[in-house]
């Protein structure tokens, strides 16, 4: 639920001729596009709308077009946002999704990179195989099925993470491995 | 050139599984540019093969391949998502069969898939090759 407080001018052949001010109640979720209405009780400064919700009054094609619409009429109206709490906080989301695009995709290119740094220095082997392997079933199964298989796969990461960090890694090499590790590269 | 690039993320967008109401935009592009991006490493092995030596310091290497995976995440994201540019492709290819998708799928499944196994089978043999 977020308030905007609106302010609508009333003019005639140019002239300024009443101004009203009010504040609305409005909940971002709903599918209803408010418009200006009876049912708006705008005529006190500080009445709330009611029950006049309005979907995205901040979005581009909703009620502030519509508003915008109306001066063409000789009337104009403005919209300032007093409190945004659900707009702000889909705001964050959208941020925070982004940053989870990015940090997927740095996380992604990391793990394939550190495998690539391993071929580009000599130290490969076959744990970097499985390694690539590993990544290629998450992040196909992230990019497939979806956020719903995200819990799934970070838990079998972190447990190949493990795993390969007691050694797992070393296991494959030393008895699977077709470079003697003992060898210093060039 | 642009309608092939149109064509590929359309292969990508009915691979993933989509729940009622979901899109599945984004998912689709981002394996897209994974895809690409590895190959784009993969090519640089091949590159380097062909030279028989190592092209670029491998620390240079791995900052170019990072800046390669997120630029190329984000161009993708915004040239198919950002602009609505995949509602436009989801549209222009909606009279496709369920046959025709589930092919279009497989193909998307093999160029992912596929991208990952020649960048480990190029970095092997470069590995093998300059390394012994």
């Amino acid at each position: 639920m977020g308030c905007l407080k609106l302010t609508y001018d009333y003019q005639e052949q140019g002239e300024k001729n009443d101004s009203l001010k009010w504040s609305v109640w409005v909940n971002p979720e709903s599918d209803f596009l408010g418009v200006v209405d009876q049912q708006s009780h705008g005529n006190e400064p500080g009445d709330r709308g009611g029950n006049n919700y309005i979907g995205d009054v901040l979005g581009v094609g909703g009620w502030l077009s519509e508003a915008t619409a109306l001066s063409a009429y000789g009337t104009s109206m403005h919209g300032k946002p007093l409190y945004t709490g659900p707009k702000t906080w889909a705001g964050q989301v959208t941020r925070l999704n982004k940053i989870g695009k990015v940090a997927g995709n740095l996380g992604m290119g990391l793990t394939a990179l550190s495998a690539g740094y391993s071929f580009a220095t000599g130290t490969d082997n076959t744990s970097t195989l499985v390694d690539i392997g590993v990544t290629v079933i998450g992040a196909a199964t992230i990019g497939i099925v979806g956020t719903a298989a995200l819990p799934f796969v970070a838990a079998g990461g972190v447990i190949y993470g493990v795993w390969s960090l007691a050694g797992g890694s070393n296991w494959v090499d030393s008895n699977w491995g077709y470079r003697d590790t003992t060898k210093v590269p060039k | 050139m642009k309608k092939i690039f149109d064509i590929f993320y359309y292969y990508f967008y009915c691979l993933i599984l989509k729940k009622e109401n979901e899109a599945g935009e984004e998912r689709a592009s981002f394996m897209f540019s994974t895809a690409t991006s590895t190959l784009v490493i993969a090519l640089y092995f091949l590159l380097s093969i062909v030279k028989g030596e190592n092209l670029l310091n491998p620390r240079v290497f791995f900052f170019l391949g990072v800046l390669i995976y997120v630029v190329n995440g984000l161009l993708f994201s915004r040239y198919f998502v950002k602009s609505g540019r995949y509602q436009e492709i989801i549209e222009e290819y909606s009279n496709k069969t369920m046959g025709e998708k589930r092919l279009y799928a497989i193909i998307a499944l093999t160029i992912f898939i596929g991208s990952f196994l020649l960048f480990a089978l190029a970095g092997y043999n470069f590995s093998r090759l300059v390394f012994g």
